[in-house]
């Protein structure tokens, strides 16, 4: 019991991390960002092609790829399209995650590739008489961590309080005075850094890469966001702790006939939750259409 | 000095009267599809394959470009419609021996394409509306999620009732039926029906609610029922183009139907215009060739004198590439709003001059 409850908080961790990435984004900019999803996959082929190297400098590696990748995004497909309705810009983040995904292809071609990072990770450990593998409690580490520190930027820093306040209504924000163009890009690489976090913590539970590889989590937290209310970050990260723990426990608890129809219930479930909170169930007020 | 003045007003029809428009684009349609399938076969199998695209744009063009939803689901009434084709056309003996474990009636079932097609377009129909019921309360960012969990819902479904579809493994033996001029039916007759549904009421009403939807429900319309329909019949055309398909290719798979086609059929109404017919269809041709040609390429065939071998992925990568070119710099597509006879809002050069100022309400009653 305690080992999945440890599976339950491990995986829920991780798409709690997934889901604050794209909850930040789409509170600066009302953009569901589908190519989020690529950001992991770029910074699974880093952690690849660094693989040779002591750990710190694959993180450092893989932390600075990916926000180069979230910065030139925003920059070269985004900001062109920022003042266009949420549709449009989600048909381009669509073609944009196309992009990047048949970049990798190219380079690296359609098949799955192993990758041997952090696999000392996978061996198990006894905690409290349960066995689990050591890269769950770092996984748990890990993610406490980075999430201690992005409370602390979001509340202490100009910047942070910048982002939230933008998050919070944008226009009355640039009327305040807060620059949009700076806001949105530090939303932009903060959301890479989170994704490179993830992609690090996810290569090292799967232990392969492959230019599809982001879809998933990007599903993931796109369900998360959705049912922790469109642009609340708080909301964001308990609906993905939530999904992640729930997707686990489904797992255990249902009948094995049952179990492979189960992103059939999460996605019904998504379509419940936005009939009956068409604005998610942690909606902040100015995410509310006004006429 | 008179050729010209016909050749002015010649272009001046065709740009001012959507019929002239509609049946030039017709007969031309005809000629070309005719004309490149007696080219070769491989010839014949890409311009099917347009024109199947060109059914399920122009059905997305129904929904999307009336209501202003985008939904990311409609592939999902194409997979329903080539599964259920498949489950009604394919020989009893054959099923028996694919799908052992079907249900006892729909395995001694057999009937021709034709009664499969009619079958298809009304349950496809039915069920698109029913589940629109629902969905379609939803505006938006909500509805492009929602319709997008319709997406990879029916992708689940499908993939798990081994029973019933075979599961991931590729779903073969279904009569291949559909020659050029099928197809060519099918897409003339996805455009009557877009053309026939813009020019209605429901359609009329779905247009004020793109445009303004708190106005349009403050002067009455439901704004919800008008949805259901649309997405009722942008299904049932979907649902056709998916048994067309079916009865083209003989045997496909679930990855047939999920995010790679949604892109591309999303992606050719996108370039062509959201909110155009024109554009659909010119988007639906534009984007169907450009992949062929770019797929022939890829796949190391050559195209006529060319002869480089493009790396795998290339042709997404021209794609989404054009796609977003196309949001940043024509966010309207390429055909933007203009439409035949529509009433919208169209190039400010190709409205007439109102004979009652705009801004004089008094004069007009």
């Amino acid at each position: 019991m305690l080992q999945h409850i440890f599976d339950a908080a491990a995986t829920g961790s991780l798409y709690a991390v997934i889901a604050l990435g794209i909850a930040l984004v789409f509170g600066v900019m009302r953009l569901v960002n589908f190519a989020y999803g690529e950001l992991l996959m770029v910074g699974g082929y880093v952690v690849l092609l660094t693989a040779g190297l002591p750990w710190p400098l694959i993180v450092a590696c893989t932390l600075a790829a990916v926000g180069i990748v979230a910065f030139l995004m925003e920059r070269i497909a985004f900001r062109p399209v920022r003042e266009a309705d949420p549709t449009t810009m989600l048909i381009t983040s669509f073609a944009v995650s196309i992009l990047l995904q048949n970049i990798a292809v190219w380079i690296a071609g359609r098949r799955p590739k192993g990758v041997s990072f952090g696999s000392s990770l996978s061996e198990p450990v006894d905690i409290a008489g349960a066995s689990v593998p050591i890269v769950e409690p770092v996984t748990l580490g890990v993610v406490a961590a980075s999430l201690i520190l992005f409370v602390f930027i979001m509340r202490k820093t100009e910047l942070g309080v910048q982002m939230r306040a933008a998050a919070e209504d944008f226009r009355m924000a640039r009327l305040m005075g807060v620059r949009a163009d700076s806001v949105i890009v530090a939303a932009f690489v903060a959301s890479g850094v989170l994704a490179a976090i993830a992609a690090l913590l996810l290569v090292a539970t799967t232990g392969s890469v492959s230019p599809y590889m982001g879809l998933q989590p990007v599903l993931i937290g796109f369900v998360a966001t959705v049912i922790g209310g469109m642009g609340s970050l708080i909301g964001a990260a308990v609906g993905g702790f939530a999904l992640g723990a729930v997707t686990v426990l489904l797992q255990v608890v249902l009948p094995e006939s049952v179990v492979s129809y189960r992103d059939a219930f999460v996605f019904s479930f998504v379509i419940l939750v936005l009939l009956a909170w068409p604005q998610g169930l942690f909606a902040n007020r100015a995410a509310e259409e006004r006429v | 000095m008179a050729d010209e003045k016909r050749s002015r007003s010649v272009r001046s029809a065709l740009r001012h009267d959507g019929r002239a428009r509609l049946a030039l684009g017709l007969v031309g349609l005809i000629v070309a599809a005719e004309l490149l399938s007696n080219w070769s076969p491989a010839v014949e199998s890409f311009v099917i394959t347009t024109l199947i695209n060109v059914m399920i744009v122009v059905g997305l063009y129904i929904l999307i470009g009336n209501s202003g939803v985008v939904s990311f689901g409609q592939i999902s009434f194409m997979a329903l419609g080539a599964y259920m084709t498949g489950l009604i056309t394919v020989e009893a003996s054959r099923k028996e021996f694919l799908l052992p474990d079907l249900p006892g009636w729909l395995s001694s079932l057999h009937l021709g394409t034709l009664p499969a097609l009619v079958i298809v377009v009304v349950l496809v129909g039915l069920i698109a509306a029913l589940l629109g019921i629902p969905l379609m309360r939803l505006s938006g960012l909500s509805a492009s999620i929602a319709t997008l969990s319709l997406l990879i819902i029916s992708n689940v479904l499908i993939t798990q009732s081994s029973s019933i579809t075979g599961g991931n493994q590729t779903f073969i033996g279904v009569p291949v039926t559909t020659t050029t001029e099928v197809a060519l039916v099918g897409a003339i007759l996805a455009i009557f029906v877009a053309i026939w549904f813009r020019r209605s009421r429901i359609g009329l009403l779905l247009r004020a609610s793109r445009d303004d939807e708190p106005a349009a429900r403050a002067a009455g319309v439901s704004v919800t029922k008008e949805r259901v329909v649309a997405f009722g019949i942008s299904g049932a055309l979907i649902g056709l183009a998916g048994a067309f398909y079916a009865h083209f290719v003989g045997s496909f798979s679930p990855d047939d139907f999920y995010f790679e086609i949604t892109f591309t059929t999303l992606a050719m109404l996108v370039v062509g215009g959201l909110y155009s017919l024109e554009g659909a269809v010119v988007g639906a041709l534009l984007i169907s060739t450009i992949q062929e040609m770019l797929g022939r390429l890829e796949n190391g065939e050559g195209l006529g004198p060319i002869h480089a071998t493009l790396h795998d992925g290339v042709t997404a990568i021209v794609l989404a590439c054009i796609v977003i070119a196309v949001m940043i710099f024509r966010p309207s597509g390429l055909m933007g709003h203009r439409d035949t006879d529509d009433e919208g809002p169209a190039d400010e050069e190709d409205r007439p001059t109102p004979v009652v100022p705009a801004d004089d309400p008094e004069a007009a009653t």
